[in-house]
């Protein structure tokens, strides 16, 4: 004949006692409330929230300090060349300055014709220089007083 | 009283005592049962049983209402089990004895349990079936589960049950002498 017999038994009265048990456990077991931050859980947000600021100020005090300094030291280097290049340039120009100081005191006719030659170039500057033809064309035109008036109101010398 | 009328005993603060009372009285006996199939040993079904039943009490506030109340219990009774029976079998990794091995010593020596030894010998073709198959064959063989409501409780499809269950079955015949066979009454 088949069957299907439970062959698992249980102690006498274990139902009424497994209730009363349980009931009694219930009681004294504090009930699970939802607390948003939860004491042991904000200590383990704080230590990943330290570990993650001790890891970023590390990277962002080294790292980043590391990576500058050569670019500082060649800064550093450039600009102490480029100051004594400075220096050694306006050292020249005066030892420069000196050497025509003692040419012009040792020879004084070669001042008289530095200075002419200074006149000459001033007069050229400021003069307008024309050929004969250009003059005779601007006599032509000399009492045009439109010719007057842009000759004056551009400061031109003839 | 229907689990409606319970699940409101349970959701007020001043009836939560009694409609727990309730609850306890009504599915005490399934819980155990389903609990002791499946870890065999009294004392281990009657610490889980304690354990699920204190934990739907701290958790009546999350049952959404989405499933049943008896499926409810049964997902949580049913999940507690296969965790207690993982961390177990954890702590036989090392050990030459599985875990099963184990189970089936335990059994031979248990007082209550009656240890004829065509029992045992089906108590050993269930424990090599895997876990789940395990659960689904306790459920409908010892608990005469309908697959619909097994459905709702591992939210498997009837169809996988089935053919889960019928291969556990298949197993657990072949596990057994012919003339050991016809004892039992498998159920389609």
């Amino acid at each position: 004949m088949k069957t299907r017999n439970n062959p698992f038994k249980v102690p006498e009265n274990y139902f009424d006692s497994l209730e009363k048990d349980i009931l009694s456990k219930v009681n004294s077991a504090p009930k699970k409330k939802f607390i948003f931050f939860e004491p042991k859980q904000m200590l383990r947000y704080a230590a990943v929230i330290l570990l993650f600021l001790a890891i970023g100020g590390t990277l962002w005090w080294n790292i980043p300090n590391k990576a500058n300094k050569p670019q500082e030291q060649y800064a550093k280097t450039i600009k102490n060349l480029h100051s004594d290049s400075i220096g050694i340039i306006s050292k020249i120009e005066e030892i420069a300055q000196n050497e025509t100081k003692i040419e012009t005191i040792a020879n004084p006719t070669e001042v008289k014709k530095q200075e002419s030659k200074q006149q000459e170039k001033e007069l050229k500057e400021n003069k307008l220089e024309l050929n004969e033809n250009e003059l005779e064309y601007l006599e032509y035109y000399l009492n045009d007083d439109v010719l007057t008036d842009y000759l004056t109101y551009n400061d031109v010398k003839l | 009283m229907t689990d409606n009328e319970l699940l409101s005993l349970l959701l007020k603060d001043k009836t939560r005592e009694k409609g727990f009372s309730l609850l306890v009285k009504n599915y005490k006996e399934r819980i155990y049962w389903q609990v002791r199939h499946m870890v065999l040993s009294h004392e281990d079904a009657n610490d889980l049983t304690q354990e699920i039943f204190i934990k739907i009490f701290q958790n009546i506030d999350s049952f959404n209402k989405e499933s049943s109340l008896l499926t409810w219990i049964y997902r949580i009774s049913l999940n507690h089990t296969l965790n207690f029976l993982q961390s177990k079998s954890q702590r036989y990794k090392s050990n030459i004895k599985s875990l099963e091995d184990s189970m089936l010593d335990n059994l031979k020596s248990d007082k209550y349990f009656d240890s004829s030894d065509i029992e045992l010998k089906l108590q050993k073709a269930i424990l090599s079936l895997p876990e789940k198959q395990r659960m689904v064959f306790n459920l409908r063989y010892y608990d005469d589960m309908p697959f619909k409501e097994m459905e709702e409780i591992l939210n498997t499809t009837q169809s996988t049950l089935k053919s889960t269950y019928h291969f556990a079955v298949k197993k657990v015949q072949d596990m057994l002498l012919d003339n050991e066979k016809d004892k039992f009454s498998f159920p389609n």
